[in-house]
């Protein structure tokens, strides 16, 4: 009786501890819309990489990117912005190794040859931009982004290439 | 010779059983399995599993083997995977007819009324849904319970051993965690008892003690709603209400639209096969036969404690019933098999009679819950690969039919993979049937200004039902977006998710979770209500230290008064529905203020009131 107990026991408690199952959804479940410009990307995201112009270095730690001092994005304007303009947003990051050389950063940006409000970065860690867009520069159905930074890291000072910012995210939100 | 014969005597009823419910077997999850699912979201601690299995939920129900246990384990190792859970069912199943088949042939010592006792019970129409319907294993476990312990009971009666009896008792107890119905067992083998070993009937008595006491404890805990599906209606509505039961075990309850027969013939096959199967049972009680009895028997004890509910009648409670017919025929069969060949033509009519009706019913019921299962299965998949592939997203839904919505959207499987915000489309709910009894529609579909504005900002997409696969209409959606959309304030909000934040007013903290705190008041911005056909619906939780003190929440609009709820420990997790005061018809949108009596200063400096879900106008 005392083992048929046991074993019970032993049982349940595998039974509750034991390793959950993962398991996958379907990738025929749904039928896709053609494939389409986003209107916010993801460094990490190899299928955003195509919305990258320019002034980026290779994807990496899966999720950012170092940029250069000038950098460009293509996105596409969110259908809200047609109505009330849009709010351009950067997460990015300073790591402690480049906040010396950075001191005193300042990040301009463009939206198709709109100049939006130049953003002040203070000390290392991770920083948020956000700057106003007007909807006059968010016509269409794609639009050109364009970043230039007011210093950068000579190349030699970390590695042999010239750093900007380390970059995560870009994209359009509701303002 | 003899053992092939046997076994081939043991296996028929398992070959048939699987032959019959090979669609039951392979059904995707549906309906309430979902909630039971979602279980599996908040299990952290050893306490949380304790509440997970015994805390008494809908209705007062605690099943945790049947229901808590049962989807708990195999969703936490298996996934969305049925197949274990068929499994599991049908093992269950295997086992009662095997147990079904014993007792006949120890009650009656024919082997022909025991093999014709659990193919009788397969065919019943009762069974097809616990076959197929994972949450109505319950039925099948607590089938179990009661026939493995009946068999338990006639091995104490014929060996005289005490171990049998308490093996009896163990099993009886514990199919209470099954389903409530195992309240009828002392009934049962009360009559089992008189039937075998009359002077024994004393030690029954324990087992009344027992269900007295679970019935007393069951009364204490449980709902008793007045209104509504689960009111219950102790009048003589309960006789018809036990006629129908009677009626659909008998001939299927319905016919099937390619019989081409009048509406009315299973009624007319079902009077005559209960005409001749009660002048059986009476004409065997006067030779001596007590089986067709304590079938009739069987039928009405189990069937009694359901009978109140007039306005629930479900097919699947017929499942342990059933048993008592599946006794009638036997007894039939056993008996017609010992007199020759016109009696056995005699009975194998009466039995034809009924299969014709019954058999074709159980058979469509399994294929329906199978079909509707496959496309729920597909549903589900959809939303999952939408989420992977828009996490983050809003899911709206357009294309679902009633089917569909009720079967697979209403009980919220995205909450079993985690996906937190999936909505019908608004407007989407005109093509739906409301069905009160199993719940309002408008808590699920999406407000317009929030639709729009989810979709101008691209934080939510759009799919429609294509077929087995949902399509993604996101693009064409949003560029005919009526603009008036965007003006428009919601019906009902839900507090706890991030799109409704611009419908809040003053007085809220940040979200947590799926739930956000009021501070001492609160405004919510809503759309101006349908006075005649609306109530104002309130889903909120209040921590058990101030419930213990007891809070009151009063609900205004400008100066007229909305309602007021006193929160305890008896209701501190609430949903309300407060009737819309009379006079109160505002024609353009409305901020309702709630304010609470008292509140809790967190450590950090917050002032709490309540945390709130949905707060918002329902149609009652």
């Amino acid at each position: 009786m005392l083992r048929i107990a046991l074993f019970l026991i032993l049982a349940a408690a595998l039974a509750i501890t034991g390793c959950e199952r993962k398991y996958r959804p379907d990738p025929m479940a749904t039928i896709e819309e053609p494939e389409d410009l986003k209107s916010s990307i993801a460094m990490g995201d190899p299928r955003d990489a195509s919305q990258l112009l320019h002034g980026f270095y290779e994807a990496e730690g899966s999720s950012w990117r170092w940029s250069m001092r000038r950098f460009g994005v293509s996105l596409r304007p969110p259908a809200g912005a047609a109505l009330q303009g849009a709010s351009l947003r950067m997460t990015f990051t300073i790591p402690d190794a480049a906040a010396e050389p950075l001191t005193g950063l300042e990040i301009r940006a463009s939206v198709s040859g709109v100049k939006l409000e130049p953003f002040r970065v203070s000390g290392a860690g991770e920083h948020h931009y956000q700057a106003p867009v007007p909807k006059a520069a968010l016509a269409g159905e794609a639009v050109t982004v364009e970043f230039e930074l007011s210093r950068a890291i000579e190349p030699g000072v970390l590695d042999g290439r010239e750093l900007g910012i380390v970059v995560s995210s870009i994209g359009f939100a509701e303002p | 010779m003899k053992h092939a014969r046997l076994a081939l005597w043991w296996l028929l009823p398992q070959l048939v059983l699987y032959a019959l419910n090979h669609y039951a077997f392979r059904a995707w999850f549906q309906q309430d399995d979902f909630a039971w699912l979602s279980q599996n979201q908040n299990l952290h601690s050893l306490r949380d599993w304790l509440v997970a299995l015994f805390e008494p939920r809908a209705q007062g129900t605690i099943r945790p083997w049947s229901e808590r246990l049962f989807f708990l384990l195999n969703y936490r190792h298996f996934g969305l995977n049925p197949v274990p859970f068929h499994a599991w069912v049908a093992v269950t199943m295997s086992a009662n007819l095997a147990l079904l088949q014993w007792l006949v042939w120890r009650l009656t010592a024919s082997r022909v009324a025991a093999l014709a006792a659990p193919l009788a019970w397969l065919a019943n129409p009762g069974l097809a849904t616990p076959l197929a319907w994972l949450s109505a294993y319950n039925q099948i476990l607590c089938s179990f319970f009661i026939l493995a312990a009946l068999a338990c009971l006639l091995r104490a009666l014929e060996t005289g051993r005490a171990r049998w009896w308490w093996a009896q008792l163990a099993l009886f107890v514990l199919g209470f965690g099954a389903l409530e119905m195992n309240i009828v067992y002392p009934a049962l083998a009360l009559a089992v008892v008189l039937l075998r070993s009359p002077r024994e009937w004393l030690k029954t008595l324990p087992l009344w003690a027992i269900s007295g006491l679970y019935f007393v404890w069951h009364h204490s805990v449980a709902a008793k709603p007045t209104s509504g599906p689960y009111a219950r209606y102790w009048d003589l509505d309960m006789i018809p209400t036990y006629g129908r039961y009677w009626g659909n075990s008998l001939a299927g309850g319905m016919i099937l639209p390619h019989w081409r027969m009048p509406a009315w013939s299973w009624e007319a096959a079902a009077w005559t096969l209960a005409a001749l199967l009660l002048a059986f049972a009476v004409w065997a009680w006067r030779r001596g036969d007590r089986i067709p009895a304590l079938g009739i028997f069987w039928f009405t004890a189990a069937i009694g404690p359901v009978l109140p509910l007039r306005d629930h009648f479900s097919t699947y409670y017929m499942t342990i019933p059933a048993i008592g017919l599946a006794f009638i025929l036997a007894s039939l069969s056993g008996w017609a098999w010992r007199h020759g060949w016109p009696w056995r033509a005699a009975a194998a009519l009466v039995l034809c009679l009924h299969l014709y009706f019954a058999l074709p019913v159980q058979r469509a019921t399994t294929r329906w819950h199978f079909e509707r299962g496959q496309r729920i299965e597909a549903l589900v998949h959809g939303m999952w690969q939408a989420h992977t592939l828009h996490p983050g997203k809003m899911i709206l839904l357009k294309g679902l039919d009633d089917e569909l919505y009720w079967g697979g959207f209403y009980d919220a499987p995205y909450r079993a993979l985690g996906i937190p915000q999936v909505f019908i489309l608004p407007g989407e709910e005109k093509s739906l049937t409301p069905h009160a009894s199993l719940g309002e529609i408008a808590q699920t579909v999406a407000p317009e200004n929030v639709t729009a504005r989810e979709l101008l900002w691209d934080r939510a997409v759009v799919y429609e039902v294509d077929g087995r696969r949902l399509r993604n209409v996101t693009r064409q959606f949003t560029r005919a977006l009526p603009p008036a959309w965007l003006d428009a304030r919601p019906r009902l909000i839900d507090a706890g998710l991030a799109p409704f934040q611009q419908d809040l007013g003053e007085g809220w903290h940040q979200r947590e979770g799926n739930y956000r705190w009021m501070s001492r008041r609160a405004e919510v911005h809503l759309a101006p209500p349908n006075p005649a056909t609306d109530a104002l619906f309130i889903a909120g939780y209040c921590p058990a230290d101030q419930a213990a003190l007891g809070v009151r929440l009063t609900l205004k609009s400008g100066d007229t008064p909305l309602g007021e709820i006193r929160i305890t420990t008896a209701n501190a997790s609430f949903e309300t529905y407060l009737p819309i005061p009379d006079g109160f018809a505002p024609d353009r949108p409305i901020t309702v203020v709630l304010e609470v009596d008292r509140t809790y200063q967190e450590p950090g400096g917050r002032e709490l009131g309540l945390a709130f879900g949905r707060i918002g106008w329902v149609r009652r």
